[in-house]
């Protein structure tokens, strides 16, 4: 039998950025009608990559092909006429224009330059391909991120793609849009499409491709198909050594119970509804429920980000009220936001700068001058401890990978031990290995005191971390629970119960 | 070494330097007038208030914002200081209270802006029109003579062979560069321009910063009011007419990013020196006026479009 030109297919390419590669000599075939996995730590150039294909960026070395024919000249345009679309690891819609509007963005039906305005009949067919539910004159802002990363998928399949790179589209979906991500996946394979697939949730890898490609540090490792790979082989691979297999870090026994944090029946204009539970000193509790279910809103409601319409906040047991973010972020209460783009990082800005953003006064003399050495080193031994890559403290940020900014947001807020601090989906989008050390820099400062609030869609990771938990939903926090020994499904299930018990829990 | 040049490369001040130099080569290739102490000097009073504005609107600029009322604002101030020192007020006091009435003005603008949620575009806009007209109002129309020693020293003084309004402008330039780079205010505008709701989820005071920033503003265009009342030894309420447009201008040529976030303030001054050079130049040259302008224009989307091409060369 003959073998089927490749859809895309790379020769010796290389990738370099001012004088730094990134990528050398990959050689790689993507088929066509497979879905074909990209494996990596942090930085190990997957999104590179991803953005070569998608015509992003132009190739320094080698050659590129689409379908046989050489790719040149290459640009995002190019690549879409051609049927290749690339899904960005960092969102990108029109937050003001509607989400039948952002999908069909370019494409719009029209006659003399007059939109006929059929977007929302064109968006039926897609919605039905892929069973997301959105509402199709929604606006982009109005959005969750699970959400936005679906209007991102249907932006893909507008355009008839019959390549799709998708750069960690599950990163904020729960699991059960997961699932509904992977049929769409299959869908598109069964017509003939391919996808490639970047991810660090390696099951999900392992669970629908056909074929995975590793990369370390800039280097392709291998490209096998996936039935003759499980976890371990992927993560060896990928980390170039004997280490694996993921282990949470023991937890801190608590001796004192001392209250850090109390909430009693705080609601919200953000939705959160009478919400009570309390946090000790060295505790780590986590809010545990599913996406959109008012966990991040609990959050923003207790720091001050939005008005609260009832209930108190007790810190250390004196009462909390009138809050905003500048008076928290005093008394060493910080939140660790979940989207690293649009709230927690300043993307102009160097890593060192946006690393001490929030802690410029104590790099300053009281006359504003900032202590630039002093400044310097902390930060150097900031990211030195959460191993950002490259170490660069005057790096642009923008330039960093995905992954790595995660881990600059995360240094930054806990650079300073804070008294109390909140965790959104703190390990999004990186690595195995670098997960571990975030799992570990999370219980040392619980260790050294300070009380944690934890939100994350990982289930598993909120189990293996928290001393305590509750169970979260339509912005109310239901009962409380301890992980200790709990199974994952035991947990999903006493969330179900807990949606017929209270038909509340579930009306969304 | 490599390292070092592609710093050199990367930095801002670098390109533009570069771009001036040549535009000055070019030009005294043509005419050897131009490289005369005589004409620099001229040269550097003629940029000096347009390069103090620049100043000033750089920070808004970086800030994410924009100021459009510097010239009116500076009208208002010079007419200040005329104003009282016709009626018997010592030139020190009424430069003082000048200089108060400029910041005033600013902060009144960083107060709309902040407070009432107005955009910067808007409420500058707003401040060009009110602050002309009442310095219109005071004078109802007429201009003062202020023939003070302070000001004629100042329009015409020299100090170590240079004129003051060059000490003024690297005054300004040496405060700001030191402001923007090296304290937390500045760190502030950075980040503030480069994202305000992040800014505020960092618990930064943005609506304080901001007040701060315009009133800044206000305070160069009062310092530039003072070289202008010194050069023109006269408080012409219509003084300074479109001046804004050419600051920022200065601002846009050297290079700081439009968009907000990026960029240092030296650059300006060599935006402002440009500018300059070839209003010069050409006069020297004798190309008519008009011609000058369609040049400057040129410039301008040339200035934005080459930095566009670099930064996306680095794809
Ligand atoms: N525009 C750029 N300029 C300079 N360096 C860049 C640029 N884009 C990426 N890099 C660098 O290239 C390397 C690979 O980045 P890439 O984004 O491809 O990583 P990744 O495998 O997607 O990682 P992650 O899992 O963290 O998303 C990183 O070291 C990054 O700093
Ligand atoms: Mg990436």
């Amino acid at each position: 039998m003959e073998n089927p030109t490749p859809s895309v297919r790379l020769r010796g390419v290389g990738k370099s950025f001012g004088g730094v590669s990134v990528l050398r000599s990959v050689d790689l075939d993507i088929m066509p009608g497979e879905i074909h996995g990209l494996v990596g730590e942090n930085g190990a150039g997957k999104s590179t990559l991803g953005k070569i294909i998608g015509g992003y960026y132009s190739i320094s070395d080698g050659t590129l092909e689409a379908f046989g024919r050489p790719a040149d000249p290459w640009t995002p345009k190019d690549a879409l006429d051609k049927g290749i679309a690339i899904m960005h690891q960092e969102l990108q819609l029109v937050p003001e224009l509607t989400v039948a509007e952002n999908v069909f963005l370019g494409i719009e039906d029209q006659k003399l330059g007059v939109l006929s305005g059929t977007e929302k009949d064109r968006l039926t067919p897609i919605v039905e391909a892929t069973g997301f539910e959105v509402d199709p004159s929604a606006k982009i802002v109005d959005l969750s991120i699970a959400d936005r990363q679906k209007i991102e998928v249907m932006r893909a399949l507008a355009r008839n793609a019959r390549v799709i790179v998708m750069d960690e589209p599950t990163s904020s979906l729960s699991a059960d849009e997961t699932q509904r991500l992977h049929e769409t996946m299959k869908k598109l394979r069964a017509s003939g499409g391919t996808v490639v697939y970047v991810s660090h949730f390696l099951d999900n890898i392992l669970e629908v491709c056909d074929a995975v490609t590793i990369l370390r540090d800039g280097d392709l490792v291998r490209t096998a198909p996936c039935a003759g790979e499980n976890k371990d082989s992927l993560v060896s691979a990928m980390l170039g050594g004997g280490r694996s297999k993921i282990a949470f870090p023991d937890k801190s026994r608590l001796k004192e119970r001392q209250s850090a944090l109390e909430v009693r029946s705080l609601s919200s204009t953000n939705g959160t509804r009478e919400a009570s539970f309390h946090v000790n000193r060295g505790e780590i509790v986590g809010l545990i429920g599913l996406v959109g279910g008012g966990r991040t809103e609990i959050l923003r409601a207790v720091i001050g980000a939005d008005k609260s319409t009832g209930g108190e906040v007790l810190v250390q047991g004196k009462p909390y009220g009138d809050r905003s973010i500048a008076e928290s972020n005093r008394r060493g209460i910080v939140m660790v936001p979940e989207d690293r783009r649009k709230q927690g990082l300043i993307m102009t800005l160097a890593v060192r700068s946006n690393m001490t953003l929030p802690h410029l006064s104590s790099f300053a003399t009281p006359f504003g001058r900032i202590l630039a050495a002093t400044e310097k080193s902390r930060s150097r031994e900031a990211i030195e401890h959460f191993q950002v890559k490259p170490p660069d403290v005057d790096g642009d940020i923008l330039n960093y990978s995905g992954g790595n900014q995660q881990k600059v947001l995360l240094a930054k807020w806990l650079m300073r031990d804070p008294e109390i601090v909140f965790l959104d989906e703190p390990s999004r989008g990186v690595d195995v290995g670098a997960r571990q050390r975030i799992h570990e820099a999370i219980a040392e400062l619980a260790g050294r005191g300070t009380a944690v609030l934890l939100v994350s869609s990982e289930l598993e990771e909120v189990l293996g971390l928290s001393h305590r938990a509750y169970l979260v939903a339509n912005g109310k926090v239901f009962d409380e629970l301890v992980p200790e020994g709990k199974t994952e499904g035991e947990v999903l299930r006493a969330l179900f119960q807990l949606q017929q018990r209270f038909p509340e829990a579930s009306a969304h | 070494m490599k390292e070092f040049l592609i710093k050199f490369q990367r930095y801002p001040l670098t390109w533009i330097v570069l771009v001036a130099c040549l535009i000055a080569l070019t030009i005294s290739a043509l005419s050897p007038y131009f490289l005369t102490v005589n004409n620099f000097t001229n040269l550097m009073k003629q940029v000096s208030i347009v390069a103090i504005l620049a100043a000033g609107q750089s920070i808004v600029i970086i800030s994410g914002g924009i100021d459009l009322s510097v010239g009116s604002v500076l009208a208002l101030t010079a007419v200040t200081i005329g104003w009282l020192v016709q009626n018997g007020v010592s030139p020190e006091i009424a430069t003082a209270c000048g200089v108060a009435v400029g910041t005033f003005a600013g902060f009144i603008n960083g107060i709309v802006i902040a407070k009432g949620k107005i955009p910067p575009f808007i409420a500058t806009l707003g401040m060009l029109g009110i602050a002309r007209g009442v310095a219109l109002v005071i004078t109802g129309g007429v201009s003062y003579q202020v023939l003070t020693p302070l000001f004629l020293f100042i329009g015409n003084g020299k100090l170590l062979g240079f004129p003051i309004p060059i000490y003024f402008v690297i005054v300004a330039y040496a405060a700001t560069h030191f402001m923007l780079s090296r304290s937390r205010f500045g760190r502030h505008v950075y980040a503030i321009g480069g994202d305000e709701h992040v800014s505020r989820l960092e618990g930064i005071n943005v609506d304080g910063r901001k007040i701060a920033i315009y009133a800044l503003s206000g305070f160069f265009s009062a310092v530039a009011a003072v070289v202008m009342v010194g050069r023109l030894a006269s408080t012409p309420p219509n003084v300074a007419f479109g001046i804004e447009l050419q600051a920022i201008a200065a601002v846009i040529i050297g290079g700081i990013s439009f968009a907000g976030g990026r960029g240092i303030v030296l650059t300006s001054f060599v935006g402002a020196l440009i500018m300059a050079m070839i209003t010069n130049g050409l006069n020297i040259l004798g190309v008519s006026s008009f011609w000058q302008q369609v040049l400057i224009g040129i410039v301008i989307i040339a200035a934005v479009w080459v930095d566009n091409i670099k930064s996306a060369r680095r794809r």
